[in-house]
């Protein structure tokens, strides 16, 4: 336990130097708290954009659209503010950051987690969370108690989710040289599930984003429960956070099989 | 106290394949090239002890220093820091060692060095009382105070590489692993970088592996040399033996008043060159300077200027390097 105080510790330590890192070029900083404010102007006139362009699908309204994009958007934002550093572990590699993070006695993924924050995401969390509650208010859901409690559930698995599959694809880069093919399937298939309801694509494809780049558990099976859709049974939803959990697992073990097998860079 | 046996690593060199869906393939089927880097090696490390690991880029140097530090897993053979192996009982290896990459920082890019320096406190749980003494030992001896407030991007590389010893001796390690530290650094500050790993080998009794190409590095600081080459310990022994072992040949380079004698000794060899001087090249032992000088101006020859070059350790490095330890 003692263990794991000290290293959350260590996590926002971390942090705190990458912030204070980031404040150093306080232009810079200025500069990216100006065009976030600007960003968050230009998400409010993309919400009344998106609202009006979405057109119903089958039996998915507008309202039901936005949310399955804004839940999407809240649980990447999840990935792009904390963890981007996850996918760019090819870089940290060839440029030897990650042989130091192995020469402090603190988990090298914390080290590798805690270099990067950006804080600039928020925007896309905001952003997030009005069209879902847009969405909402449009589909006129009925909401309780415990659909607020999923919610929560939901966006963390989303989020967790997300994640590991950066992770897993970044992952690959222990092993061979070259991850970049994977990781751009992988946009292929987010770029689709971003803003349709899987049950407008084909079968395959909805074992693919469901059982093997669980991608529909970010929007689409939340969606679904919360809006009450007839899209997929309500036990299917409520997996989100086995295949979270499941995920998570793979990653660890990945993981410590990625730091066993690590090669450096040579030299 | 370190110990390695018959430690060997090989990379697995990923090749790029080329043609249709060349990044799927290298995915599916990866093609590798195979480099043995560490070949078997074994030595032995005492406390307290100053060795240099020397040997030609690629070597195998950097590999075995990253598998002593546990940075890298070794392929077969083990090694054991103060009864600890490296990959396995990493935290507490870490605690154990210190690490400085001449090429590399270990510090926070964009923050100042104090900053760095704390969050090290905090990662190696280092009391306040000890934390304070060493900073202010370090900055004696190191002269950090002027840039503690500064960020590691903008020192030049000897405050860099000063701020990284320091780092890497904040929690008192038994060991420290130095990789081509005074690489690129002006000779004054390498002196003062001497100056202190002496000191800290010394005075603390801290256990320092340096690699480095700096021959006078290895003089200064190092009385024992392991020599590596293509992943093998061609040399493991005092910086003397080194001498005496591959430094048989000795040279010196003469001018002469007017124009330059025929010298015939056996076994000395005499090369005009160009401008006019002679280069005399002999087998260290077989003659005294004195016989090979008192030779030449029997033959009524005046000697204008002599230039001796001693069997230096960069000669002989040199030597290693270029025939691969064939000698």
């Amino acid at each position: 336990m003692g263990e794991v105080r000290f290293q959350v510790k260590m996590y926002v330590s971390l942090l705190k130097m990458t912030m204070k890192g980031i404040l150093e070029y306080r232009a810079d900083f200025w500069m990216s708290l100006v065009s976030v404010a600007l960003l968050n102007g230009a998400n409010i006139v993309q919400i009344s954009v998106i609202s009006w362009r979405f057109h119903a699908l089958g039996n998915w309204g507008v309202g039901d659209l936005l949310t399955l994009y804004g839940m999407f958007m809240i649980c990447w934002s999840i990935f792009s503010i904390f963890f981007r550093k996850l996918s760019k572990i090819e870089d940290e590699i060839v440029s030897g950051s990650f042989d130091i993070y192995l020469l402090r006695p603190v988990s090298p993924f914390l080290q590798l987690v805690g270099g990067d924050i950006n804080y600039v995401g928020v925007c896309d969390t905001m952003l997030g969370a009005a069209l879902v509650a847009v969405g909402l208010y449009m589909a006129e859901a009925q909401w309780g108690i415990g659909h607020i409690l999923w919610f929560a559930v939901f966006i963390l698995s989303g989020g967790t989710i997300v994640v590991c599959i950066r992770f897993l694809i970044s992952c690959v880069t222990f092993w061979t040289t070259r991850g970049s093919a994977l990781s751009s399937v992988f946009t292929q298939i987010y770029l689709l599930i971003q803003k349709y309801p899987v049950t407008i694509f084909g079968r395959a494809f909805r074992v693919l984003v469901t059982g093997i780049v669980p991608v529909a558990y970010l929007n689409f099976y939340p969606a679904v429960y919360l809006l009450g859709k007839p899209d997929a049974p309500a036990w299917l939803c409520m997996l989100s956070p086995v295949v979270a959990l499941v995920l998570a697992c793979l990653s660890a073990i990945v993981w410590k099989g990625g730091l066993r097998h690590y090669h450096s860079c040579g030299g | 106290m370190i110990s390695v046996k018959k430690l060997t690593k090989t990379y697995r060199i990923a090749q790029p394949q080329e043609g249709r869906f060349a990044a799927l393939r290298s995915l599916v089927r990866p093609q590798y090239a195979i480099r043995r880097a560490v070949d078997g090696i074994d030595f032995d490390i005492q406390d307290g002890e100053a060795v240099g690991y020397i040997g030609q880029n690629g070597a195998g140097k950097s590999t075995t220093i990253k598998m002593l530090s546990g940075i890298l897993t070794p392929d077969s053979g083990s090694i054991e820091v103060n009864g600890l192996t490296p990959h396995i009982e990493r935290k507490a290896h870490l605690q154990n060692i210190g690490v400085v990459f001449g090429q590399k920082t270990s510090l926070w890019w964009d923050v100042p060095v104090i900053d760095s320096l704390r969050i090290l406190k905090e990662m190696y749980r280092i009391e306040d009382g000890r934390f304070k003494r060493n900073l202010e030992m370090f900055c004696g001896l190191l002269d950090l105070e002027p840039f503690l407030g500064q960020p590691v991007r903008q020192l030049s590389l000897g405050q860099r590489v000063r701020a990284d010893l320091a780092a890497a001796l904040m929690h008192d390690p038994h060991v420290l692993f130095l990789d081509e530290p005074t690489i690129g650094v002006d000779v004054v500050a390498k002196e003062r970088l001497r100056e202190f790993i002496l000191k800290i080998n010394q005075e603390r009794k801290v256990t320092v592996l340096l690699t480095t190409h700096d021959v006078v590095d290895m003089e200064k600081l190092v009385d024992r040399v392991i020599v590596i080459n293509a992943g093998s310990i061609l040399y493991d022994g005092r910086l003397q033996g080194l001498r005496e072992r591959y430094g048989r040949e000795r040279r010196m380079e003469l001018a002469f008043e007017g124009e330059p004698p025929e010298i015939s000794l056996p076994g000395v060899q005499a090369k005009k060159q160009k401008d006019g001087k002679v280069t005399v090249t002999f087998a260290q032992g077989q003659y005294a300077v004195d016989e090979i000088l008192f030779h030449i101006r029997q033959g009524g020859v005046s000697i204008r200027d002599i230039t001796i070059q001693n069997a230096d350790i960069e000669q002989i490095v040199r030597d290693i390097y270029q025939e691969g330890g064939k000698a």
